[in-house]
């Protein structure tokens, strides 16, 4: 039952069976992998290598940080500091707060006291010594930012004071009037009269003069 | 003792690992020429095929170790050059190469008189065959390939055995309906 169909179909994948690799094919693709195994091993060892180097770096980066950090906790900051951040008005004299320290007893040997105590010190060195201008360490000025705002903000309307301005604009003014206690019972007060006079039988109109009377 | 034995055994059954994993260089020997009339059924491109093979390889090369524990090499094989070629379809229209490739068999074939009418009837198939439904035409163009079982193709598709073989006669049934047409 084949026909000429079935032989088309059979000679067509026959030729798709039979195409042969163009010439030089397989050592093509071998030298390339041949160079791509070199590329990964060389990018390999290169990439190690780079890690390894940026693991060292961040290790030593960590380390020092810790340092710094510690030190920092521990020592609190040290007279360089405390020079660096003090300025002293008129004389221009780095050295004059560590004296106003030194004449005031409150030098290094404050190491690790409370903050507090760091501050009263300030205070009373610059109320002793009005020439010495004390600049806030970083620790104060990080307190004074995170304390409330002065003023405080505007507290946002109740809702009582929401539906009033609500009212205020949107209500007849006249309705609006009628909120004041004293206007709204004066109004009352007129209305009841009007009422009292509608249903007042009106006053007996005069008699007539008669002989009688006279 | 007992230490140096454990030793021992442990080198053993790394040589044999070792001695188990197929060589690259043999694979590309063997398979090179199976996976490059395996792209070229789908792209009829002789450099894009090439590409394909390359590419299979080099795939098999960045998997590195662990070759030994695949079974079936030459399936797993054929799948990987397969799928690239699939990829690489999107980008080369076949209907554009028929042409070309079925004047080429014939001008290899030299059959002077019968030559123009063979190419035509090669490329009215080709043609036809790009028109069935997919699976179907993956399968009749995987049959083509002589080293391939029906079992080998039916894994390379993701296929069992028996779907295969109804897949390759829906596929005959319906290129001879278009071919009558």
């Amino acid at each position: 039952m084949r026909d000429e169909r079935d032989d088309g179909i059979d000679a067509a994948l026959k030729a798709l069976r039979e195409v042969a690799p163009p010439d030089g094919m397989e050592g093509r693709i071998a030298g390339r992998l041949q160079e791509r195994a070199v590329e990964s091993r060389g990018g390999s060892a290169a990439a190690r290598g780079w890690w390894s180097g940026a693991a060292c770096g961040a290790a030593v980066a960590t380390l020092a940080i810790g340092v710094v950090i510690f030190a920092q906790h521990r020592w609190g900051a040290t007279p360089e500091t405390r020079q660096a951040v003090a300025r002293v008005a008129g004389r221009q004299d780095a050295g004059a707060l560590a004296t106003a320290y030194a004449k005031h007893g409150s030098t290094d040997t404050g190491r690790g006291a409370p903050c507090a105590s760091r501050i009263s010190q300030r205070a009373h060195i610059a109320a002793v010594s009005p020439g010495v201008v004390v600049v806030p360490t970083a620790g104060e000025l990080r307190a004074e930012t995170t304390a409330p705002s002065k003023p405080a903000p505007e507290l946002p309307l109740t809702a009582q004071e929401r539906e009033l301005v609500r009212l205020a604009r949107t209500v007849d003014p006249k309705q609006l009037v009628a909120l004041d206690d004293t206007t709204q019972a004066k109004m009352e007060a007129e209305d009841a009269a009007e009422f009292e006079r509608f249903f007042t039988p009106p006053p007996a109109p005069p008699l007539p003069a008669t002989e009688e009377n006279e | 003792m007992t230490a140096i034995g454990e030793q021992s055994l442990r080198w053993l059954s790394a040589a044999e690992r070792v001695e188990a994993e197929p060589d690259l260089a043999v694979l590309v020997r063997d398979y090179s020429g199976l996976l490059y009339r395996v792209a070229f059924s789908i792209l009829r491109n002789a450099a894009e095929a090439e590409d394909v093979v390359q590419d299979a390889f080099v795939r098999v090369l960045q998997r590195g170790r662990g070759l030994g524990e695949i079974v079936e090499i030459r399936p797993w094989l054929v799948r990987i050059a397969w799928n690239l070629a699939l990829d690489r379809r999107r980008r080369v229209r076949p209907e554009q190469m028929d042409e070309l490739f079925a004047a080429g068999l014939v001008a290899r074939e030299a059959a002077p008189d019968d030559a123009l009418a063979e190419a035509a009837r090669i490329g009215k198939v080709l043609a036809a065959m790009e028109r069935l439904p997919r699976r179907e035409r993956e399968a009749l163009l995987l049959s083509a390939m002589e080293e391939l079982s029906t079992a080998e193709i039916g894994t390379v598709l993701g296929k069992s055995e028996s779907s295969v073989r109804s897949l390759l006669f829906r596929a005959r049934a319906h290129l001879r309906e278009r071919l009558r047409d």
